[in-house]
């Protein structure tokens, strides 16, 4: 558990919106130690740990990016604004502090008038959202450029318990757990972890990257909504009840029920969840290119926030369900997808 | 670093004790006499020829209080202080002695109703959550701050509690710099309730003059028309011609004024008739003459407020050489 925590708080500091995966790829380089890994031209990071060079691949999927900007404009009094990269509630901005990744790291907060001159209280437009950093316009302009990534400065602290908080546990956490998970598998097979790019904008990292892999199947794990106070409990999954296996036409049911059964006999604590259409991760890329696939997910609240909140006891379980799935392949279960 | 320590520590009205030893810790070699009254106020004096000077700087910060602890770790909760609903979803906070970290939780876009994506934030409707805690971890009545670490980047510095802990500096360096005039230095409590603290305090001292130091607001926010930017973080400390508890006495105003002018210092007026301070509650015992001088910060009463490094300086600088024109009579 120890191990996961630091994993998650190297990996939760990087920033990488889609498109700029580059630090975190970097950081999972210097966490892990696999036999041989490769770069594409999408970001996308694919590491293997090899057993055989005839045996088999098994693909293990995380996505790297997260939720964040780009500078879109820089006003004469040093005000940056952003375009948002993917769809971020402009409610949750307000008051908090953003990590401007140019030439050098820059650090601004995003306020408003102070409530003694300011008592309106309606829902800001994402792009009219102020960054400052407090520096001059000319001095801003030696190292932002228009176009910089900007995400989230939240760094990851402790709450009650096993329970964490961050920005990008969606999806650092899965990237943890296959971090965690190289350390502690050993496979007759060889086993691909990817760690893809561009998720957030359509899953398109994965989509180059399946062919570089060949895998028989894959694996997805990526983060899903944990409970929350106010929201439905039936769309979602309570934080520390285990990793979330899915169920439903994008996802490969022999696969699923192999993940079922081991959890079960290994009583790993998990719940289920259906998913009537593709599913909104990486997966949904997968199955259309034709390779099996099933979808491990982790309960995270506030998804999309800077403050994410997971459990750690739920990324452990995830590894172990992994590892003793993996495991117990064998070369029937390889070649029973294709019999119905 | 001073500000650094007096920033991140914590304090709402009422919990004012970790700001209020920072303090004596910093101050207790440079003054003829230190006292405390019931209601927490610190009153540090110099002694000296000459009429005399209170010079008021508040301890409090606005942060939260625990309200009702409900199950699974969740905090329901209210504002000590104004706050704006808007800067709570997602915020990171700090909770009760133990310091618990917690967030502001704030459902995702996906899991929301097209009423509640389009309605602004309401603070009856958030939470912090801790995580798993235990009967004893958080009490009710506890205290919440913002939990924000200072930082320091280019001019400027980022954190939490600027106002009023930039006055409160400013005095400390005051004291510190021993200018031999008589002042008493009161760091008030309860100011961002209602002036509390420093109602008490007007009655447990004689003086001639009165001057809130403060963190105040700065207006150059992108949106607001020029004429309405006043003051603007950069352009020197901000002398209050009148706010909403205080007509500043215009003849201590113009001494101000001329130990700015005397001494190079630059300086702004801060926007008429919005926010007030102690000095609204000191200039109503005996009528007091009392005025403010403030540093002009962005975002104050948020969680993360940006000061001028070049401000604090002149409007210490400026506290000190005010003090000593009005020792020399007005």
């Amino acid at each position: 558990m120890t191990s996961l925590f630091e994993y998650l708080k190297i990996l939760t500091e990087q920033s990488g919106v889609p498109g700029h995966e580059h630090n975190v790829s970097d950081a999972i380089l210097k966490i892990c130690d696999f036999t041989s890994h490769m770069t594409d031209p999408m970001g996308n990071l694919i590491c293997i740990k090899e057993a055989d060079k005839n045996a088999p691949t098994i693909l293990l999927d995380a996505h790297m990016d997260e939720i964040g900007g780009l500078v879109r404009h820089i006003d004469d009094d040093g005000y940056i604004f952003l375009e948002p990269i993917c769809k971020i509630d402009p409610r949750i901005m307000t008051g908090k502090q953003a990590l401007i990744n140019g030439k050098k790291e820059l650090i601004g907060t995003i306020g408003v008038p102070p409530p003694h001159i300011c008592k309106e209280n309606k829902i800001p437009k994402f792009q009219d959202l102020p960054i400052d950093t407090g520096l001059a316009k000319e001095e801003l302009e030696r190292f932002v450029r228009i176009g910089d990534p900007v995400t989230f400065h939240s760094p990851l602290r402790s709450l009650g318990g096993t329970k964490i908080c961050s920005k990008a546990l969606d999806n650092r956490a899965g990237c943890a757990v296959l971090c965690h998970l190289s350390k502690i598998i050993d496979s007759q097979y060889n086993i691909a972890f990817l760690f893809s790019s561009q998720e957030e904008v359509g899953a398109r990292g994965v989509q180059s990257a399946i062919a570089l892999c060949s895998p028989v199947f894959a694996i997805s794990i990526d983060a899903t909504h944990g409970d929350m106070k106010g929201v439905d409990k039936n769309k979602t999954r309570v934080l520390g009840s285990g990793p979330i296996i899915g169920v439903g036409p994008n996802i490969h049911n022999t696969i699923s029920d192999r993940l079922r059964k081991i959890a079960e006999r290994k009583n790993i604590s998990h719940t289920i969840k259906a998913y009537p259409a593709a599913t909104p991760t990486n997966l949904r890329t997968i199955q259309e290119s034709g390779v099996p696939g099933a979808l491990l997910s982790l309960p995270v609240r506030y998804m999309h926030t800077p403050s994410e909140v997971a459990d750690i006891r739920d990324m452990e379980a995830s590894a172990m369900l992994l590892k003793s799935f993996i495991s117990s392949l064998d070369a029937p279960f390889l070649e029973e997808f294709s019999c119905y | 670093m001073l500000l650094k320590e007096l920033s991140n520590a914590r304090g709402i009205a009422g919990y004012e004790n970790d700001v209020r030893s920072i303090i004596k810790d910093n101050i207790l070699d440079y003054c003829d006499k230190m006292r405390t009254d019931a209601m927490g106020n610190l009153y540090a004096t110099q002694s000296g020829s000459g009429p005399s000077i209170c010079l008021l700087a508040h301890m409090d910060e606005v942060g939260m209080m625990a309200t009702a602890i409900e199950e699974n770790g969740i905090i329901d909760f209210d504002t000590v202080g104004g706050i704006r609903d808007d800067l709570l979803p997602g915020a990171v906070v700090s909770i009760g002695e133990k310091r618990l970290s917690g967030v502001v939780g704030f459902p995702p876009l996906h899991l929301q109703s097209k009423e509640k994506k389009d309605s602004p934030v309401k603070k009856s409707e958030l939470r912090i959550d801790c995580g798993d805690i235990g009967p004893e971890d958080v009490q009710i009545g506890d205290m919440i701050t913002f939990e924000t670490s200072f930082r320091s980047q280019g001019d400027i510095y980022m954190g939490k509690a600027f106002d009023d802990r930039i006055g409160c500096v400013c005095l400390i360096e005051m004291l510190k710099a021993q200018l031999g005039i008589p002042i008493t230095c009161i760091f008030t409590v309860q100011e961002e309730i209602g002036t509390r603290g420093a109602m008490v305090a007007r009655t447990k001292v004689n003086c001639d003059y009165a001057i809130a130091c403060e963190g105040t607001f700065a207006l150059d926010f992108p949106g607001l028309a020029k004429e309405e930017r006043m003051p603007v973080m950069g352009n020197g400390p901000a002398i209050t011609i009148s706010d909403n508890t205080l007509i500043a006495d215009k003849l201590l105003r113009e001494s101000i004024e001329a130990a700015a002018y005397e001494n190079d210092i630059p300086y702004q007026y801060k926007k008429p008739f919005a926010g007030g301070t102690d000095a609204g509650a000191f200039h109503l015992e005996n009528g007091t003459p009392s005025g403010v001088i403030a540093t002009a910060c962005r975002y104050i009463h948020s969680p993360c407020a940006v000061a001028s490094k070049k401000d604090i300086n002149y409007t210490s600088k400026l506290i000190m050489a005010a003090s000593l024109r009005l020792v020399e009579g007005i």
